[in-house]
């Protein structure tokens, strides 16, 4: 078979058959990986429906029961795992894929998360900041564990 | 000294409506990073293991070190649950070929394999050639390769809508050459996944 033949065969047999990126793999900051118990998404002001596989957007705020949990892994790899009893915005995030390079901003107003920071952090200090009732947090790499509002 | 430090913290949130922590730890890599707690134009860096800061609404700010084991208890449900580590992995080519090398075949099996168990995994495939042959057979070549890759993991039954392709043919080599060069580490496809 020629080269071409087996590009040919291969673009038959693929149901996503153009060259463009997988929707969710554009379109959302993050994508829900796992989840636990009672976990909702709000999104201007109504609740959506969650599950495996969900795209987070900017402005989200995410929030989980007494039996509650959530991974979320973001467009600059950054991780994210939600405590029970949580509430949780992405408040800003922007990031370049070809530079490396963005910003991401958000909020635990109350509950857990153990965070492994991304590309974003590692781009320019204090690129990534985390804020809580009480501090507002300048990640300079990787891996930390949050409590608020005890 | 740590024990005091603790001790004082403990007595100066004791009785605050509202406080939050931070803790530090080490990363997967054996090191470990930093955090800023910003305030009033001051920062405040803590940077070793295990380090905490408390932070309340009366301003106060307390840091301390704490016990390893103690913070991986206390933690261990948030930690358990991390979402998998996104990875970067070449896969190799034989010459002017669709066919993966012996190594990177034997790599491809088990790197689909532990992907295939990753829920909502998102991939992207970027396929590459050395610079034998021309430009434009390249960018096929590039393209079909990462095709190749595709098709194997949508059998091991990931979705093709999480897989985005790519081929940038000669245009992107690990190892720059003249054109005309058979360099076997610049046949391959980029897998990124997480």
């Amino acid at each position: 078979m020629t080269l071409h033949a087996v590009a040919r065969l291969l673009l038959a047999l693929s149901l996503a058959g153009s060259v463009l990126p997988a929707a969710a793999v554009v379109d959302g900051v993050a994508t829900v990986k796992s989840l636990k118990g009672d976990v909702r998404i709000e999104r201007s002001g109504r609740e959506l429906p969650v599950g495996v596989g969900t795209s987070l957007l900017q402005e989200d705020t995410i929030v989980t029961g007494r039996d509650g949990s959530a991974g979320l892994t973001f467009a600059d790899n950054t991780l994210i795992s939600l405590g029970a009893r949580s509430r949780f915005v992405i408040d800003r995030f922007r990031f370049d894929r070809a530079s490396n390079r963005g910003e991401f901003q958000s909020t635990l107003s109350k509950g857990r998360m153990a965070v492994v920071s991304g590309k974003i952090a590692k781009s320019q200090i204090d690129a990534m900041k985390v804020r809580t009732p009480t501090s507002l947090l300048g990640v300079r790499g990787t891996e930390f564990v949050v409590e608020a509002d005890r | 000294m740590k024990l005091h430090a603790a001790l004082l913290a403990t007595l100066l949130l004791g009785g605050c409506a509202t406080h939050d922590r931070v803790i530090l730890l080490p990363n997967s890599e054996g090191g470990v990073g930093k955090i800023a707690i910003l305030r009033d134009g001051q920062e405040t860096v803590i940077g070793e293991p295990y380090a905490s800061a408390h932070t309340d609404d009366r301003g106060h700010l307390d840091s301390a070190i704490l016990d390893a084991a103690d913070v991986r208890k206390e933690f261990a449900a948030e930690l358990a649950g991390l979402p998998a580590r996104p990875i970067t992995r070449n896969l190799y080519f034989r010459a002017d070929s669709t066919q993966l090398t012996a190594e990177s075949e034997a790599e491809a099996a088990t790197i689909i394999n532990e992907l295939a168990t990753r829920p909502a995994v998102e991939i992207v495939l970027v396929g590459h050639s050395d610079t034998q042959g021309s430009a434009e057979h390249n960018e096929q070549l590039s393209l079909t390769r990462a095709m190749l890759v595709r098709a194997r993991l949508i059998a091991s039954g990931i979705s093709a809508f999480n897989i985005s392709i790519a081929g940038k043919g000669e245009r992107n080599p690990v190892v720059p050459t003249r054109d005309g060069v058979d360099e076997p580490r610049n046949r391959r496809v980029e897998l990124h996944a997480r």
